[in-house]
């Protein structure tokens, strides 16, 4: 009998034309608006290495701090790698000026008395090649200060360090944060609450008083738990299929990194499915008004919740959690997303238990609830 | 008795739905519970299959008090609801064979069963369409097809011809006389008393939540202190010849307006020979003649002073 009831509803939730609309289709164009609009965003906050310009001349060689400095972060040791900040081209101040003039470095680093940068534009680049120099002086000055106050320091190796900035250079380089996966975690999360509009439908099929078909249900030698399980068992494996379509269509078609812990991120789309599921049975057992209204009900309530998570305005995420943190605790879009964010950006899982537990947590709340409003047999009107 | 329905009382809010509502039905029978709309035929259905709380009274079917939980007793009923009841993303087939389901598990019991009731409503040829590409008509067939496919002993239908076309009607009332003959029980409810009348072996007539005539078609005609009512079309402007009619002894009343002549006989008289007798002896020409039996709209009027199908 569960399998009967289990397969009939799959195959008609599979046909409902909404349903993949709402849940599939919908995601995944809004994933490709996203993909369009911030792909280049994106990749204009991509380290990568930069190219400039250094004078030569008698007073750069002599600078022997600067000269090890830009070793440190560049090819000018002769040594190229991936991590290098910047590459760069040691010339004359005629061709630096050209290139400059070309396009071929964002910026030129002479020396005139002391260090200058001279640059065509503002960027991140040049942002990135000032900020560099703006450290390297601030240390210079430190230095020349010391050296007065103790110049011992200098034989214990004070320079040698102050100069490397490896260290410093291989952690910003090697993370490339992107802060446009938020978007796509979020539209993710969005995606699971959204089989809340399938909760609604499973619940009209059961309750009595919700339509015809519920009363024919309710009128067969079926218990009403058996019913309202097995329908919602075709609800939630549609769902996790649907969700986890949409997540490799963002994975592999759009290039969207989730990080490494794959089996932890279908752990979340499964739970978050479910949570999505019963949040809609909720509010289908316990609003008592018609369809449309249930269902305007629960799209509110999710753009809401999926706002409040950075759906449409990243920050907002940060918003929430300083000023509301409770929000963030209750809202589940901001759960799944937070979860998400946990597996991406964390090595450990403390941040991402918290996350789906709570997650967990809501969604039995909601299940219980459910079960509770629709366990009544009788009903005052239909 | 299959239905035993005693005292019923149902109330929403200030509005009493049931008042004191009683019912027998016997094995075997077509119970027809006929009504204007709002009259509480639903909702009797629905108090007697346990759907709906109720104030007062008691409901037992086969012999057994009916509660939401009584399985045993759900498991011998089908019910054809006023609104079709079908899932719209399956096909016909799927529709019938999922309501089977829900009776009777082994698939293989219910093949046969699924295919004798898709015949008998004559959706052979539409079996794998959806209910959205169905006509009116054959929507309803379908819904009835749901009800019935796990030949159940007693079969409720409320309302199964509403917006139906004639030929699909006919089709509907032929099936229920089948499914009786086939040894099911059935309580048909509708405000057509032309479809009660056909079908139907005992009627009760429900007026604001209450019976208030129970009978055979038969019986419940005898009610009404009316019997022949004549009709005739007439070429006279002149009125003379009404007082004459009014004298004869089996007539109750006659009236004229716009060419019609309309004359109430008494029961068990026939006036008719005699009206056109008096008309001829008048000298008044006269066109068509139609002659009617008292019908249970009359019986209806005659008892609550309106018509069946006036009441909204």
């Amino acid at each position: 009998m569960f399998g009967h009831i289990f397969i009939n509803n799959l195959k008609a939730l599979v046909r409902t034309k909404e349903v993949i609309f709402w849940t599939l289709l919908y995601p995944i164009a809004l994933a490709t608006f996203f993909f369009l609009a911030f792909g280049n965003l994106a990749s204009a906050e991509l380290f990568g290495t930069i190219d400039v310009a250094v004078v030569q001349d008698a007073h750069f060689e002599r600078s022997t701090p600067l000269y090890a400095a830009l070793s440190s972060v560049s090819d000018l040791d002769k040594d190229a790698s991936e991590n290098d900040v910047f590459r760069v081209a040691v010339t004359d101040a005629d061709t630096a000026s050209r290139m400059l003039d070309e396009g071929e470095v964002a910026g030129i680093i002479s020396y005139d008395g002391g260090v200058r940068l001279t640059v065509s534009g503002s960027g991140f680049d040049q942002t990135i090649v000032k900020g560099f120099l703006d450290s390297y002086l601030q240390s210079e000055s430190t230095v020349s200060q010391i050296m007065k106050e103790n110049p011992d320091a200098i034989g214990e190796g004070l320079i040698a360090d102050i100069a490397n900035r490896t260290g410093y250079v291989r952690e910003s380089a090697g993370g490339n944060p992107d802060t446009t996966v938020i978007y796509f975690y979020s539209l993710l999360a969005m995606t699971c609450l959204f089989a809340a509009t399938v909760g609604i439908q499973e619940t009209i099929k059961v309750q009595a008083d919700l339509s015809p078909l519920a009363a024919r249900n309710n009128v067969a030698p079926v218990k009403k738990f058996k019913l309202f399980l097995s329908s919602v068992s075709a609800a939630v494996l549609l769902q996790l299929v649907i969700v986890l379509l949409v997540l490799a269509y963002v994975i592999i078609v759009l290039g969207v990194d989730f990080g490494p812990k794959t089996g932890l991120v279908l752990l979340t789309c499964a739970v978050g499915c479910v949570t999505g599921i019963f949040f809609g049975t909720l509010v289908s057992a316990a609003v008592r008004r018609s369809e449309g209204i249930k269902y305007a009900v629960v799209i509110s309530l999710t753009l809401l919740f999926s706002f409040l998570s950075g759906m449409m305005y990243a920050e907002m995420k940060y918003i929430v959690q300083q000023n509301v943190p409770l929000l963030a605790y209750i809202n589940p879009v901001n759960l799944i997303t937070d979860a998400f964010y946990a597996l991406y950006y964390y090595d450990g899982l403390s941040r991402y238990l918290t996350n789906i537990l709570l997650l967990g947590c809501m969604g039995a709340v909601f299940a219980a609830l459910t079960c509770l409003i629709l366990r009544r047999r009788k009903y005052a009107s239909i | 008795m299959v239905v035993s329905i005693r005292n019923l009382t149902k109330r929403y809010g200030d509005l009493t739905a049931l008042d004191d509502f009683s019912l027998g039905i016997g094995e075997g029978e077509v119970f027809g519970l006929l009504g204007p709309n709002g009259s509480g035929k639903t909702t009797a259905i629905n108090c007697m299959l346990s759907l709906l709380k109720y104030e007062r009274g008691t409901v037992e079917l086969f012999g057994r008090p009916m509660q939401p939980d009584a399985y045993d007793i759900k498991r011998d009923i089908g019910i054809v609801m006023q609104n079709v009841a079908v899932f719209d993303e399956l096909t016909v087939a799927e529709n019938v064979d999922y309501f089977c389901g829900l009776y009777i598990a082994d698939k293989r019991t219910r093949r046969p069963l699924v295919d004798e009731a898709i015949a008998a409503t004559g959706l052979s040829e539409f079996r794998k369409f959806y209910p959205k590409k169905l006509s009116g008509g054959l929507l309803r067939r379908l819904n009835i097809a749901c009800g019935i496919v796990h030949k159940p002993k007693l079969i409720v239908m409320d309302e199964p011809t509403v917006g139906v076309d004639p030929q699909s009607r006919n089709n509907i009332l032929e099936g229920i006389l089948k499914l009786n003959a086939g040894g099911a029980t059935v309580l048909y409810t509708s405000h057509y008393m032309e479809e009660v009348e056909q079908i139907c072996s005992r009627i009760a007539i429900m007026d604001r939540g209450r019976v208030i005539a129970l009978g055979t078609n038969a019986e419940l005609k005898n009610m009404a202190g009316a019997g022949e009512k004549i009709t005739v079309e007439v070429f006279s402007a002149d009125r003379g010849f009404l007082a004459g009619l009014r004298e004869m002894p089996s007539v109750i009343s006659a009236e004229c307006a716009n060419g019609t002549l309309l004359v109430k006989s008494a029961r068990g008289g026939n006036s008719l020979l005699g009206v056109l007798d008096h008309l001829k002896s008048r000298g008044v020409a006269f066109g068509k003649v139609f002659s009617e039996l008292p019908t249970l709209n009359d019986v209806f009027l005659e008892i609550t002073g309106k018509n069946l199908r006036d009441e909204g």
